[in-house]
């Protein structure tokens, strides 16, 4: 604060006060809120005033004298103005502040769903906990708490869901802390700029006028006003717009990250879908089952033969010629295929037959049989079975 | 010990595939044109059943049975049945020699390993149950004495299925003794063409192949084919199959429990013909025609027509359990 010993001329860039003390007893000085610079009558020694805490002022233990005008000057925009201060510097964090935040607080953090990530801190994350306060908890003058109840902002915050105003400052400051940002709980008056008398041009304040709000240093050291009490005009700080757009990536990592699963299934899906778009869907088909067929011979326990006709078997569905159930494989593959030149499905069916009908397959069988297997997967493609197998009278339709 | 012995089968496989490929080469060079009623009959030999062959004269039924004959190095026999065989014409008989003052014992030509009877229901009933035991048992009593008959033996008989008068037709329980019904049918027309330079010059009856293997190879041969492997899955399918067939006729007919082995034993043997170690269901519907024909009581079309009925209407199934 800049302490000057003249009066402050009025402008436009400043709001001027005059501010009477009544019969309040203290030696700390009301001031406006973001005040820069005061002065008290004839008083012009510096040294006459303490400043005991940042934007506090005291006449240094003696009681301020009723009657005594203070004269100050405020940046322009009154109360309604007093949040809306454009944040230029990122909140201070410092892990002290948490020494005496109870181990509780976090956990509603949780319940509320926000991310006490460290990568997450910044004025969003600041916003979002003053909002989820003044949402989740109902202003409520005549709250009380039970009398066996030890802790009043658990009780608010966990149970009664219900609040006197000077609890929702505490209960900022104590989720702030918990977040690791240095909160203090700030106590003053709030004067509404509709009971200020035109003609006496003055705004006369009461006992009922004394409020509670909490503010939080931000890393230049500036102490930026937050008011979680609903019923108050006081807006947010003026979060510039990348600090929420890189908040907004930040948290969509982490819900991505959460959800990697899921996204990763939905977008194999979605993969799919632009293949079937682009390709066709028999090409899809046909790649999630060529696919599990390569998946199915990397492991030792699947016979070739079988996984290869478990493959053949769809693109023979894919192509429009299905075996039929009363059908052999041998028959099935004379009847789409036995002009062939190639002789890799005949082998194949042999391969089939054998370890399908025949003796446990010795590993040189094996060997062979994924051999033959994986040639006739190669050969007996969606396409070539659709252009063997186009006339209509060779199609079976199930009966 | 257990590889040891697969080891030992392959070998023996090895061996029957071999000498099964040979009788298959030769004995369609006996019969031009008719692989298939060839590598069936080589079937029916292999599975040591009986072959009835249903054609109209001049089609190849005898060159068939003496070929078969030939290759396996057998004694071939044959009789022409009429009205008037009687028996013992089949079976042999008892004669009293004065000289040795002792009945002797006369066998007739059932004694031979390959028995072709020609025009089989021209013979009375009574005449075609002397064969039944034969058949069947492989064995023939006489006067209390019971002959046995050659471990190989096989009958090929034939009928004329446009004539019927003055025949006798084969009773239920006669025509169960046969493996198989087979029609050779008349060969295409090259094949014919083919015969006929073939025959210029030439005298008939010097066209007898040598034989491919001996008796005892046969029986070896015939021991492999039985002990084919036969998986579950693919018994259930005949199974199956054969109660189809007896649904489709009502439960009045169909193939019995014997027909079923039967069955399975010609399966076994057109497995080993296509040099196959275990049998496929595509085996058991490759001689379902034939195999169930005879036991039908229907004619060759109309029983053709109710088994492919019966294989549509039973899922072939894909592998299962080994049996």
């Amino acid at each position: 604060m800049r302490w000057q010993g003249v009066p402050v001329p009025s402008s436009d860039t400043a709001d001027t006060h005059a501010i009477t003390i009544g019969s309040v007893r203290s030696s700390v000085l009301p001031l406006p809120a973001r005040a820069d610079a005061m002065r008290i009558d004839k008083i012009d020694r510096p040294d006459f005033f303490r400043t005991p805490a940042d934007d506090v002022v005291t006449l240094d233990g003696i009681e301020v004298t009723a009657g005594t005008t203070v004269h100050a000057q405020s940046l322009p925009g009154g109360v309604a103005a007093v949040g809306a201060i454009a944040v230029t510097a990122p909140p201070a964090v410092d892990e002290t502040a948490r020494n005496e935040v109870p181990t509780w607080a976090g956990d509603v953090l949780d319940a509320w769903g926000i991310d006490r990530d460290p990568a997450a801190a910044g004025w969003p994350q600041v916003v979002r906990i003053v909002a989820e306060i003044q949402r989740r908890i109902v202003r409520d003058d005549a709250a009380s708490t039970p009398d066996d109840c030890p802790d009043t902002l658990r009780h608010m915050l966990t149970v009664s869901h219900r609040g006197r105003p000077y609890d929702f400052a505490g209960a900022a400051a104590m989720l702030l802390r918990e977040c690791g940002y240095p909160t203090r709980v700030v106590g003053g008056l709030y004067v509404s700029g509709e009971r200020r008398d035109v003609r006496s041009r003055r705004l006369v304040a009461a006992a009922d006028d004394a409020h509670v709000w909490a503010e939080i240093r931000d890393a230049a050291g500036r102490w930026i006003p937050l008011e979680p009490t609903p019923g108050y005009r006081l807006r947010p700080p003026t979060v510039p717009w990348t600090t929420w757009a890189l908040d907004g990536l930040h948290r969509l990592a982490a819900w991505m990250r959460a959800r990697a699963a899921t996204i990763a299934v939905i977008g194999a899906g979605l993969t799919l879908l632009a293949a079937a778009a682009g390709f066709g869907w028999r090409w899809c088909v046909d790649a999630l089952a060529t696919a599990w067929w390569r998946q199915a011979m990397r492991r030792g326990d699947v016979c070739p033969a079988r996984a290869a006709w478990h493959l053949i078997a769809w693109r023979a569905w894919l192509a429009g010629c299905p075996r039929r159930p009363t059908e052999t494989v041998r028959d099935w593959h004379r009847r789409t295929l036995a002009s062939a030149a190639a002789d890799e499905p005949l082998s194949f069916v042999t391969a089939f037959e054998q370890s399908a009908y025949g003796r446990h397959a010795t590993p040189r069988d094996r060997l062979r049989h994924g051999q033959v297997a994986a040639a006739a997967a190669r050969h007996v493609t969606v396409a070539r079975l659709r252009q063997r197998f186009t006339t209509e009278s060779h199609r079976w339709q199930p009966s | 010990m257990a590889t040891v012995m697969i080891k030992s089968d392959r070998i023996n496989l090895d061996e029957s595939f071999g000498l099964i490929g040979r009788l298959r080469l030769r004995l369609r060079e006996t019969l031009r044109g008719k692989t298939e009623a060839c590598d069936l009959a080589l079937a029916c030999l292999l599975a040591r059943g009986h072959l009835l062959i249903e054609d109209p004269p001049g089609l190849g039924k005898t060159t068939l049975a003496k070929g078969l004959a030939a290759l396996v190095g057998g004694r071939f026999a044959r009789i022409q049945c009429t009205p008037d065989l009687l028996p013992t014409d089949i079976t042999g008989f008892t004669l009293y020699n004065q000289q040795t003052r002792s009945f002797e014992f006369r066998a007739g030509p059932v004694f031979a390993d390959v028995l072709l009877a020609d025009e089989i229901n021209r013979a009375t009933p009574r005449t075609q149950s002397a064969l039944l035991e034969a058949m069947a048992e492989r064995q023939v009593t006489i006067d209390d004495d019971c002959h046995l008959l050659a471990r190989g033996f096989f009958v090929v008989a034939t009928q004329n299925p446009l004539e019927h008068l003055g025949t006798y037709p084969l009773p239920e329980a006669q025509l169960d003794r046969f493996a198989m019904r087979l029609s050779i049918g008349a060969p295409d027309r090259a094949t014919e063409l083919e015969l006929l330079q073939e025959a210029r010059g030439r005298d008939r009856g010097d066209d007898a192949p040598d034989a491919v293997i001996d008796q005892p190879a046969l029986e070896r041969l015939q021991e492999t084919t039985a002990g084919l492997l036969v998986n579950d899955a693919v018994a259930g399918y005949l199974v199956d199959v054969g109660r189809t067939c007896r649904e489709l006729r009502d439960g009045t007919g169909g193939p019995s429990p014997r027909g079923l082995l039967i069955w399975q034993r010609v399966a076994q043997a057109w497995a080993v013909i296509q040099g196959r170690d275990h049998v496929t269901p595509d085996d058991v519907r490759h001689v379902a025609g034939p195999v169930l024909g005879v036991r039908l009581e229907l004619s060759p079309a109309e029983s053709d027509r109710l088994v492919a009925a019966a294989l549509d209407r039973v899922p072939v199934p894909l592998g299962g359990r080994r049996g």
